[in-house]
Parts: structure tokens; C-alpha cells; sequence
């Protein structure tokens, strides 16, 4: 990009100048400092009882991928989670753990998870649903697709 | 320096400018505030394609598979508390090809030879809590290459340190 100001596209300068402002008024706004004692994480998780609902769960056919999305991108790697739980359960209201899940490298703060959850081809599982906990260093928001 | 905005040599605010991002970078990077939404979590590895290569030793249990085991650690560089999650990407054959959760379930099926990697949390060290630490094993064939890399999301940098045992 160029940086002569006479070449800068329109707006260019002020919207630099005031993203610049609103990270430092970050900065200096927060109270809380990030060391022993004083930290404390946020959880993120919906209302809802379910968050996902998958059908016919043979042994290999569905695949989960679950997008974590902080409210803040606008640095590189500013915010993300933690750790992830996600608690699955079957029609009759069992808990069913472990559910194969691996994470991705997150991308921008953006995390993802993918989940394999398996149950026989030949009696499948008619209904399954899943919650998902995100213990966080920001706020965030989440999303679930098939894959 | 001259004030008046439109006398600045050539450059000279875009480099004022990129100096200005890259303190607010390093104040969030190093002795972080926390808020509502301003916490970097940063994403280490040691830079490398692989941490590490090998065909897997026969399991002593099941002299027919591979087996081998791993401590990660990984070591904040600058706060005392470390929240850290580990991720494992597996490769097999050739760092081209990640073999995932899904193959896995592929190769159980067809009855082949199948990788399967298990991450546990060791036993936190209480006199160094700016540490964590993972034990990991996989299980797979005794003749093909596996690649292991590792990536640590942290609230701080970190350097990871791999064995294998």
C-alpha cells in the first residue's frame, strides 16, 4: 500500500487514524490486568437447550464443523477461545462422550472444531443433539454446519 | 519534524502510522488488559513443516502395530499463568496428505491399518504454572512416515518443547 498521503485512497487515513484510537482506548479503558490472579475468561454459550440437531447418525456420515467468531477481529489473533466443550446426547437423553472432535489452527482469531460423531450403520442413532461451550478470552459468537 | 500534515516527506505517515499499530500490537501481545473483547490469543509453533518424523516402533502390547508416545510442554514467555489448548495435525506418508478423524473412521471400517491419536492432559506442575504439559500417543503402521505438528493457542507466546518418550 502506499503511504503518501496525497495517494492514499479516499477515507484510508481517517479510518487507520480511527482504528488506532479505538485500540488504545481499549487499552486504557480496560481495568482488569492479565497475571496471576486477575484474569478471568468468558464463557459463550447459547440459550437454547439444543444447539444442533442430526438425524440418522450412522457410523461415518455426518461431520460437524463448529466456527467460533470473536466480536472483535480487528487485530490478527485478537480474542479466541480457550477450549471448547461439546456435550452430545441421544434420543433417550443420554450423555454419549467422547465425541471424536479434532481443532483446526485458528485463522484471524476465528477457531474451528470439527466433530465425528459415530453410531452403528446398521441401527442408527435416530436423533442426536449437541451443546457447545466455548471458555473464551472475548466475546464471541458461534455457528454449526455440516461438512 | 513538520508538523503540517501535507509537508511530510514521502512515507513519513505511513510510517508513523505503522509504528503506532505495532505498539498497540506489542501492549496486547505482552502485559495484556482485559476487557470485554481486547485479549489476544496467540497461536505458537516452532516454525517448522513437522515437529516430528518417523516410522512408529511396534507397540510392545500389539507387536503387530506402531506405537509411540509424546510429552508436549509448552512454556509462556511472558506471563506467569498459561491457559493453553494443543492442537495435533498428523500427517502420513507425506506433509501433503493430514489424515483426520474421518480417515480414521475409514481405515476402522475397511479394517486397514488405522492412525488414532490420543492427547491427555498431564498432571499440572503446580511450582510452574506458566507451563502445561500434554501426553500424547499414536497408533498406527510400523512401515509409513508420520509427521507430527503442533500448534499451541494460548493468552500468551509460547514456546513447545516435544519428546518423545
Amino acid at each position: 500500500m502506499t503511504t503518501r498521503v496525497d495517494s492514499l485512497p479516499e477515507n484510508s487515513l481517517v479510518d487507520r487514524v480511527t482504528s488506532l484510537q479505538s485500540e488504545l482506548q481499549e487499552l486504557r479503558g480496560a481495568a482488569q490486568t492479565f497475571g496471576a490472579a486477575s484474569y478471568r475468561p468468558h464463557r459463550v454459550f447459547s440459550a437454547n437447550p439444543v444447539d444442533l440437531t442430526v438425524t440418522t447418525v450412522k457410523y461415518n456420515n455426518i461431520r460437524i464443523e463448529v466456527t467460533f467468531t470473536p466480536t472483535d477481529t480487528s487485530l490478527s489473533g485478537l480474542g479466541g477461545v480457550l477450549f471448547m466443550r461439546a456435550v452430545m446426547t441421544d434420543a433417550s437423553g443420554r450423555v454419549i462422550t467422547p465425541v471424536m472432535t479434532e481443532r483446526l489452527v485458528p485463522v484471524n482469531g476465528i477457531s474451528k472444531w470439527r466433530l465425528y460423531p459415530t453410531a452403528s450403520d446398521t441401527f442408527p442413532a435416530p436423533s442426536v443433539t449437541f451443546k457447545f461451550y466455548f471458555f473464551s478470552t472475548c466475546a464471541g459468537t458461534f455457528s454449526t454446519a455440516l461438512f | 519534524m513538520d508538523p503540517r500534515i501535507d509537508h511530510l516527506s514521502e512515507n513519513e505517515l505511513g510510517t508513523i502510522l505503522d509504528g503506532l499499530e505495532a505498539q498497540a500490537n506489542e501492549l496486547k501481545a505482552g502485559a495484556q488488559f482485559v476487557g470485554t473483547a481486547n485479549v489476544k490469543t496467540i497461536v505458537s509453533d516452532s516454525g517448522a513443516p513437522s515437529d516430528y518424523s518417523g516410522v512408529l516402533p511396534a507397540d510392545p502390547q500389539n507387536t503387530s502395530t506402531g506405537y509411540r508416545e509424546f510429552s508436549v510442554q509448552a512454556t509462556a514467555s511472558t506471563i506467569p499463568n498459561l491457559y493453553a489448548d494443543l492442537i495435533v495435525y498428523v500427517f502420513k506418508g507425506s506433509l501433503a496428505t493430514r489424515y483426520t478423524p474421518s480417515d480414521y473412521l475409514v481405515d476402522v471400517a475397511a479394517s486397514a491399518a488405522a492412525t488414532l491419536l490420543r492427547v491427555e492432559n498431564a498432571p499440572f506442575d503446580v511450582t510452574n504454572p506458566n507451563k502445561k504439559s500434554w501426553l500424547m500417543s499414536i497408533t498406527g503402521d510400523k512401515t509409513t512416515t508420520y509427521y507430527l505438528k503442533f500448534y499451541v493457542v494460548a493468552n500468551a507466546a509460547t514456546t513447545i518443547a516435544v519428546t518423545a518418550l
